[in-house]
């Protein structure tokens, strides 16, 4: 693959993390620069989008997986695993008996995202998935535990959690 | 007649029979929703559209990844109308999340979901998109997942 396209794809990568650190700076900025309840919903929007790109990575590694000649095939069965695990950080904000705290939900998405690093790394290990890619994943995946580790903490220090 | 309308060639149609399964699993969270709507449409069908706003939400994400993945492994690497088709799901699918209007956030899976199936399956018609054999099961599955949220959006133009 071409040196731009590398490039493209790493500033389209990391254009990716704004939503996480849009978050984690505005709860570190509040209450003193960012009012409370914007850096909440700065909150709500990165926990939202922590999940959706969770949902997404593990669809990129069932893509990653189709291949043309079906004995070749992997199981999408992991990828959906985590699409549920996605939708329940998601749907556990109160549903029926069940709820899991603001931070913990930070917490769950930061597992998930490790997870599907090491699955991918793992698939690079196997040549299914390209050199650079895992390379990109490692960077992107770093930032974005980073942010979501200091929303987390903003929480827990909040007593949301 | 074009290679699409004929549809998937005979020795291509037969999928990975677990694959198909897990397809099926996967929409069966959907199914239940849309039963419980219709069942039930006076106690808990506003919490079974909620949960299927949520899911339809993620499975977009999950279907924009999938064609995303499928770029990523062509050996001239992706090209950047793939990269961007690839991160186009994921836009639509934040507001799924954020607007207040349960009729919108439907309406945004209703469209977005058939659009996703069939960029999928001009894809794969140009030889740069998933075998055909997935699609053989994306197809119905879409279809059913598709009744699904109706079922949901007619409920929620209703409660207005």
């Amino acid at each position: 693959m071409s040196e731009r396209r590398q490039t493209e794809m790493t500033t389209l990568g990391f254009l990716g993390l704004i939503p996480f650190w849009a978050g984690a700076l505005a709860l570190w900025a509040s209450p003193m620069i960012v009012p409370v309840f914007v850096a909440l919903d700065f909150h709500r929007i990165a926990l939202a989008y922590g999940a959706l790109i969770v949902a997404y990575l593990a669809g990129v590694g069932s893509g990653g997986g189709l291949s043309p000649d079906k004995s070749q095939y992997r199981s999408f069965l992991p990828g959906q695993l985590i699409v549920l695990g996605a939708f329940a950080v998601l749907i556990l904000g109160g549903v029926f008996q069940f709820a899991l705290g603001d931070a913990w939900r930070h917490v769950v998405i930061i597992v998930l995202l490790v997870y599907l690093l090491l699955r991918d790394l793992a698939a690079v290990t196997e040549g299914r998935l390209p050199a650079w890619y895992g390379k990109l994943r490692v960077r992107l995946t770093f930032w974005a535990s980073a942010a979501l580790i200091l929303i987390a903490l903003r929480l827990f220090l909040w007593g949301q959690y | 007649m074009t290679e699409l309308a004929q549809g998937p060639k005979a020795a291509d149609v037969g999928l990975p029979q677990s694959a198909a399964v897990l397809a099926y699993a996967g929409a069966l969270p959907l199914i239940v929703s849309a039963l419980s709507i219709l069942l039930r449409p006076d106690d808990i069908a506003a919490t079974a559209a909620g949960f299927m706003v949520v899911y339809g939400g993620v499975l977009i994400a999950f279907f924009g990844g999938v064609r995303w993945g499928i770029a990523v492994v062509r050996p001239a690497g992706p090209s950047f109308a793939a990269l961007i088709g690839g991160v186009l799901p994921l836009l639509a699918a934040m507001p799924i999340f954020f607007l207040e209007d349960m009729r919108v956030r439907l309406l945004i899976i209703l469209i977005a979901l058939p659009v996703l199936l069939v960029d999928d399956l001009r894809a794969t018609r140009r030889g740069s998109g998933a075998p055909e054999w997935y699609l053989g099961v994306r197809t119905p599955l879409t279809i059913l997942m598709e009744i699904s949220f109706l079922v949901a959006f007619v409920f929620a133009l209703r409660a207005a």
